[in-house]
């Protein structure tokens, strides 16, 4: 029966009228993931009303399911190209991939971020499809606690990979926390620093922070350098198939982290950044050479780009097991089950199993239309990184301020944008790392829920749940580790100075 | 004892928290539990954070070569050019933002564009009105009529009654 269900999903998805809204969807999805601060949550939400049109469950599944799945790949798209992030999400591909397409390896960078994208992302419809009947019992296993405690275990990971300064990159992580409180305190209806006005009422939304931390301290980096994105020149932009090698080359760390990514998406509530930023910090913590990372290093491509795309299928599993949205996205998919006339819960695992399956296949198909249309493209969207920064320079702006604007219609976003990327500026400046305070912006809601349910059902008592002591544990292992590294680091450093003053006396 | 911008920065930082967490008091537990348990945490971190800068080894801003997992500035072959190129884009990211305020996405898109084009970058009329024309047709075609965007008028505008 479940092979049966298998085969039959597959055909309902490239049976007509469904395979038209796919592409559709697809295309969608292409546009709105590339363009910066339109995200695939607004998109999603503007476009589900169609699904009232559409009525047939598959075919509406094929278009908001496929849009959705898309953006992620192709919001990896703009952070390599020009370091702004087309999706907040996608913010981890910069890390890397930047500075790749300043070394003149875009080509290598979008070849790396579009296959590890794919892989990851038919893992990810693997996992929904296997794990649809023994999920049930290890998202219940995670409570508030549990998912405290993961959050906290998050935020560390990013922060212990700060360089030699974890103490900065803590404050990072808790600065990001500090910010994600800001506005309506939803259990009280205390205004929490909104400084008076009634924009901040609402916090600080994620997209015109991300862009402006990330985007302008790059456009004015590009505009200080006064050449073009790409430092290096090329003859002929070559690279795309060095980036789908290197996803081969470094299969295990692409499964690992589309693991990673699946997984987190499962968690309800950790949305698609989080997985993201583990996965990058998973890429450099098991990486024996890290002194590349942050300079243009392929890994550091692979496991964001790996993780963005199989978390999907993760997210869709607790949607469609229990009625249980993975992420704000899969809450508004989960509208759509409901105008289509679907109960999300056991159900989907009986009755609809072709409808189960048939949406693990829309992640597959809807995967590689996304990777071949890239492919198709690609090499001229890699030269306009071959372009003077000066002609770009604007462009970026004008899309960065749009960017800013398109999340909530509102001008206070593009000043959010423009302090932020003056805050942005001066962390690089000073070298205090963005990524612990973007993922703790990203947290910040979830974590501050997750505490208050936890003191308030088990009062002091949940601080020795064994498994929040084993996440404790290992909380406090990341930070022994890392600051044994760092200590480890800073005396080698020495060590060869020591050894060059000798060498450079002998002489 | 050293005091450098990048201890100011520091320090700034944990007058940030220190703002929070006082803020915070008046507060009924619910509200005040998430501020209070990451805050106070934090401040005790970035007082360690400065006596780690004031006693660590002297490193100048965007010189580290450690494993960086964030970006770093080129190192600009000259300090005063570096600065006054900074300087400049940051007029120019202000001057946009005042220009979005003041008379609308529409009109800031074609003329900042073109200002940059043919003042900063110094390119000729043909190719700056060309790449102008092009960025206002993106906004123009995409953002305005396919994604109907609500844009708002310019203040000008509304302080002259014509919005």
């Amino acid at each position: 029966m479940m092979f049966d269900a298998f085969i039959e999903g597959l055909l309902h998805v490239l049976s007509w009228p469904a395979f038209g809204f796919l592409l559709l969807g697809a295309l969608v999805g292409f546009v709105v993931g590339i363009l910066p601060g339109l995200g695939g949550l607004a998109t999603l939400a503007l476009m589900l009303p169609f699904a009232y049109k559409i009525q047939e469950p598959i075919s509406a599944f094929a278009f908001l399911l496929g849009m959705h799945a898309i953006t992620g790949t192709t919001g990896d798209i703009t952070s390599i190209l020009f370091g702004i992030p087309g999706e907040g999400t996608a913010a981890a591909t910069i890390m890397d991939g930047y500075p790749m397409t300043k070394n003149g390896e875009a080509g290598r960078a979008m070849g790396a971020a579009l296959m590890s994208s794919l892989v990851a992302g038919l893992e990810g419809a693997v996992i929904l499809a296997l794990a649809i009947p023994i999920m049930r019992p290890l998202v219940l296993f995670f409570g508030s606690p549990e998912l405290f405690m993961l959050a906290i275990l998050g935020i560390t990971f990013i922060a212990s990979l700060s360089g030699s300064s974890l103490t900065k990159g803590l404050l990072c992580g808790g600065i990001g926390l500090m910010l994600a409180s800001i506005g309506v305190d939803p259990q009280t209806g205390t205004l929490r620093y909104t400084m008076g006005t009634l924009y901040l009422w609402d916090g600080l939304s994620l997209g015109p922070v991300v862009v402006g931390l990330f985007a302008i301290p790059e456009i004015i980096d590009l505009s200080v350098r006064g050449t073009s994105i790409a430092e290096t020149k090329v003859e002929k932009i070559t690279g795309v198939m060095e980036g789908v090698k290197d996803t081969f080359r470094h299969f295990g760390l692409t499964m690992r982290c589309g693991f990673i990514g699946a997984f987190i998406g499962a968690l309800p509530g950790l949305g698609g950044g989080v997985s993201q930023w583990l996965a990058y910090g998973h890429a450099v913590q098991s990486s024996k050479d890290q002194s590349s990372f942050g300079k243009g290093d392929v890994r550091g491509v692979l496991g964001p780009g790996a993780a963005n795309n199989s978390r999907e299928g993760g997210n869709l599993i607790p949607t469609v097991a229990f009625g249980i949205p993975g992420s704000s996205a899969m809450a508004i998919l989960l509208g759509a089950f409901l105008i289509v006339g679907l109960n999300p819960g056991p159900e989907m695992l009986t009755k609809h199993l072709d409808v189960t399956f048939a949406m693990v296949w829309i992640l597959v198909v809807a995967n590689i239309i996304t990777a071949g249309a890239c492919f198709l493209f690609l090499n001229q969207l890699v030269k306009l990184t071959f372009v003077r920064g000066h002609l770009l320079i604007p462009f970026l702006l004008m899309f960065v301020f749009l960017g800013a604007f398109a999340a909530h219609n509102n001008f206070s976003d593009i000043i959010v944008t423009v302090i932020f990327g003056l805050v942005g500026y001066v962390m690089v400046l000073f070298q205090w790392p963005r990524p612990p305070f973007v993922l703790g912006l990203v947290l910040g809601t979830i974590v501050e829920n997750y505490l208050w349910i936890s003191s308030s059902a088990y009062g002091a008592g949940w601080l020795v749940h064994p498994t929040v002591v084993c996440i404790a544990l290992l909380i406090a292992g990341t930070l022994i580790y890392s600051a044994i590294q760092a200590r480890r680091g800073r005396s080698l450093e020495e060590d060869l100075e020591k050894r060059i003053g000798v060498e450079g006396t002998r002489q | 004892m050293r005091l450098t911008a990048r201890t100011g920065f520091s320090i700034l930082v944990l007058v940030f928290f220190c703002y929070l967490v006082w803020e915070a008091q008046e507060w009924r537990l619910q509200a005040r539990l998430f501020p209070w348990a990451i805050g106070i945490p934090m401040i005790l971190l970035a007082i360690l954070n400065i006596v780690q800068e004031v006693r660590g080894p002297k490193e100048e801003a965007g010189t580290s070569q450690d494993r960086p997992t964030d970006f770093q500035f080129t190192q600009p072959l000259d300090m005063s050019v570096a600065v006054r190129r900074t300087v400049t884009i940051l007029s120019w990211i202000v001057g946009f933002l005042a220009g979005i305020w003041l008379v609308g996405f529409s009109i800031t898109v074609a003329c900042m564009t073109f200002g940059f084009l043919k003042i900063q970058s110094k390119e000729g009329w043909a190719m700056s009105l060309i790449l102008t024309a092009s960025a206002w047709l993106v906004y123009y075609v995409v953002f305005e009529r396919t994604l109907l965007l609500p844009f708002p008028d310019g203040k000008v505008f509304l302080w002259l009654g014509l919005d």
